[in-house]
């Protein structure tokens, strides 16, 4: 079994490779030239990383007592409200823009309004947000579940207030998993694209850098399409190598 | 009688978990500076017994006192939250901070209340130097032993300076010799802060140590509140003679201070007084006051055969049947051997009970 299992493994990560490999053999030096030369390769990767940003960072502010509360079972029905939540999650993202769309333009036009979302760059983030948001919960659900109650219930009999032993045990013992949360919805954002091409569409400037290579294979360009899906291969690469390290990482002090 | 209960006060406690009345009437007093132990087998609710005095767990009726203060009062409505009833708690699992040093871990309170934290790691430092862990100080929890995460527990729990020290297991998950050292140790600390404190344990051996005062705890009510000693004296008085381990056996009152006891003949016993010669009795005994080949003449007397020998860490545990009581003893290694080694399996022996070690009560 051992042997097999490990050609397995070996054969899964020959093909990844072969596959990125296919893909920059196709972008080749003349795609790259193409993708800088339409101004679509550092925009789109300019704003795919400015947009993952804040929606990664606006999805973990939010999770944060969602998941804290869930995990604490302070929600009435919490099974219930868990599952509610959670179901965007399992939607296809397409599903999610009309959804946000059909919102946006509908009952809640003053939000969009205020916000300015739909057809615009600000439209990703509001498609992002929508769609890691569920993934986010999940993940902080899950690091706040690592951290057992005793130990807040120790920091209050020391003197420590609710606000004083969430922040000092139940954050700081949980950071991790926020970080790895934070992660998971940055590289999720980056590659969000069918919330994002019906709510902010698709178009030059709202060209994250999946929207961007779809611009470019319609438009005929697969060199260049090829091009920028080799740089979204190397940010997610970047990604994944930093989810390794903080998983590995999370052993050490795990109480 | 009642103490003055200037350390803590339980009055009528009801505790409900998960629609189960988990404690029903809970009745308790400390005395300012006492170590009250709570004695229970597992599941009586001796954890939830401490969450309620900490605040964490809402009790359904009822009322605690903390050094004279009401910190909880179903019928005033008053509630306070946990960190400002000034009982501090050290779970059975030390419930140290594993992000923070030991030294962050004991100024933990002291930060947490406001003082600056270069004081507050210096008094940290004094404590832990009182309590033996100064040389630990940047260590991390995950990295000590049971025993020095047990002193790391105490000192961050004294650096708070609380009203009251709550206790779980403290021994528990400890190896023996580790139990033997430490549990001095906290009699001493708690004896020199002239802090009151509650400790739950399943060990009659913790409450023998460090209780001035212990109570029973069995399905969810309190007995007893009285010196260890009185506890070992009468356990049958207190409900606590199972609990303890103590053989109970069925008797009858032959005459005042005289008991028939089937299988070990008339044993010689102080009885109730309200009890009429020929009324059904209890009397319970703990199994290690069995007397091996006591001399000649001793009183209480009786034969038995040996079931069962089998060496022990002390010395050997010998079960021996006296008509249909089975009994088991332990008898140190160095007194059997001077007795010309221990019996062997089925071999006839004298044994006796001493007649102040037995408890009676009326059946």
């Amino acid at each position: 079994m051992a042997r097999p299992a490990a050609v397995a493994a070996m054969l899964a990560a020959a093909a990844v490779a072969a596959l990125l490999a296919a893909l920059a053999a196709w972008a080749g030096s003349s795609g790259f030239a193409a993708a800088a030369g339409s101004g679509l390769l550092a925009y789109s990767m300019a704003l795919s990383v400015a947009t993952a940003t804040v929606s990664a960072t606006l999805a973990i502010v939010a999770a944060v007592p969602v998941g804290y509360a869930l995990s604490r079972r302070m929600v009435p029905a919490s099974s219930l409200v868990e599952a509610l939540l959670l179901t965007p999650f399992a939607m296809p993202p397409v599903a999610m823009g009309v959804a946000l769309l059909v919102l946006l333009v509908g009952p809640a036009s003053w939000l969009n309004r205020v916000l300015d979302l739909v057809f615009t760059p600000r439209g990703l983030v509001a498609a992002q947000l929508a769609v890691t948001f569920p993934m986010a919960i999940r993940v902080v659900r899950g690091a706040f579940d690592a951290v057992p109650p005793k130990l807040e219930a120790v920091a209050r009999s020391l003197g420590c207030s609710w606000w004083c032993s969430f922040t000092r045990v139940a954050l700081p013992l949980a950071a991790r998993g926020l970080s790895a949360a934070w992660l998971l919805s940055f590289l999720r954002s980056l590659g969000e694209f069918g919330a994002s091409a019906v709510l902010a569409g698709v178009k030059r400037d709202t060209a994250t850098l999946p929207i961007a290579i779809y611009l470019e294979l319609s438009g005929g360009e697969s060199h260049a399409a090829a091009a920028l899906a080799t740089l979204s291969a190397l940010v997610a690469a970047v990604g994944a190598a930093g989810l390794l390290m903080l998983e590995k990482r999370s052993g050490e002090t795990t109480p | 009688m009642k103490p003055a209960a200037r350390g803590l006060r339980v009055e009528k406690l009801h505790v409900e978990r998960g629609g189960r009345a988990v404690l029903q009437g809970a009745q308790l007093g400390l005395p300012r500076g006492a170590v009250g132990v709570v004695l229970g087998p597992n599941g009586a609710g001796k954890t939830t017994l401490l969450e309620a005095v900490l605040g964490i767990v809402r009790p359904s009726s009822g009322r605690i006192e903390i050094a004279g203060d009401v910190v909880y009062d179903s019928s005033s409505g008053v509630n306070l939250a946990p960190e400002r009833r000034g009982a501090a708690y050290v779970p059975q699992d030390y419930g140290l901070f594993p992000h923070l040093t030991v030294l962050e871990n004991i100024a933990f309170p002291l930060i947490a209340q406001g003082v600056p934290r270069r004081e507050a790691l210096q008094e940290a430092r004094r404590v832990a130097e009182a309590l033996g862990v100064d040389h630990l100080a940047s260590a991390r929890p995950t990295a000590l032993s049971g025993g020095q995460k047990q002193r790391v527990a105490l000192a961050r729990a004294l650096a708070a300076q609380p009203r009251l020290l709550l206790l779980d297991e403290p021994f528990t998950a400890l190896d023996a010799p580790t139990r033997e050292k430490l549990r001095p140790l906290l009699r001493r600390v708690l004896r020199e802060a002239d802090i009151t404190a509650l400790l739950v344990t399943h060990s009659f051996s913790d409450a023998w140590i460090l209780g001035d005062l212990v109570y029973i705890l069995e399905e969810g009510r309190l007995r007893g509140g009285v010196a260890p000693e009185e506890l070992a004296r009468h356990p049958l008085r207190y409900g606590a003679a199972r609990l303890l381990g103590y053989h109970i056996l069925e008797a009858r009152l032959a005459s005042p201070n005289r008991v028939k006891v089937p299988g070990l003949g008339l044993l010689r016993a102080e009885t109730p007084h309200s009890a009429e010669p020929g009324s059904r009795l209890l009397v319970a005994f703990r199994g290690d006051d069995i007397v091996l080949n006591p001399p000649p003449g001793t009183p209480n007397t009786f034969t038995a055969t040996v079931l069962d020998v089998t060496a022990t860490r002390y010395g050997y545990r010998i079960v021996l049947a006296a008509g249909d009581a089975v009994l088991t003893t332990e008898a140190p290694r160095g007194h059997l051997l001077a007795q010309g080694g221990p019996p062997r399996k089925g071999e006839k022996v004298r044994a006796s009970i001493p007649p102040e070690a037995i408890d009676t009560a009326p059946a």
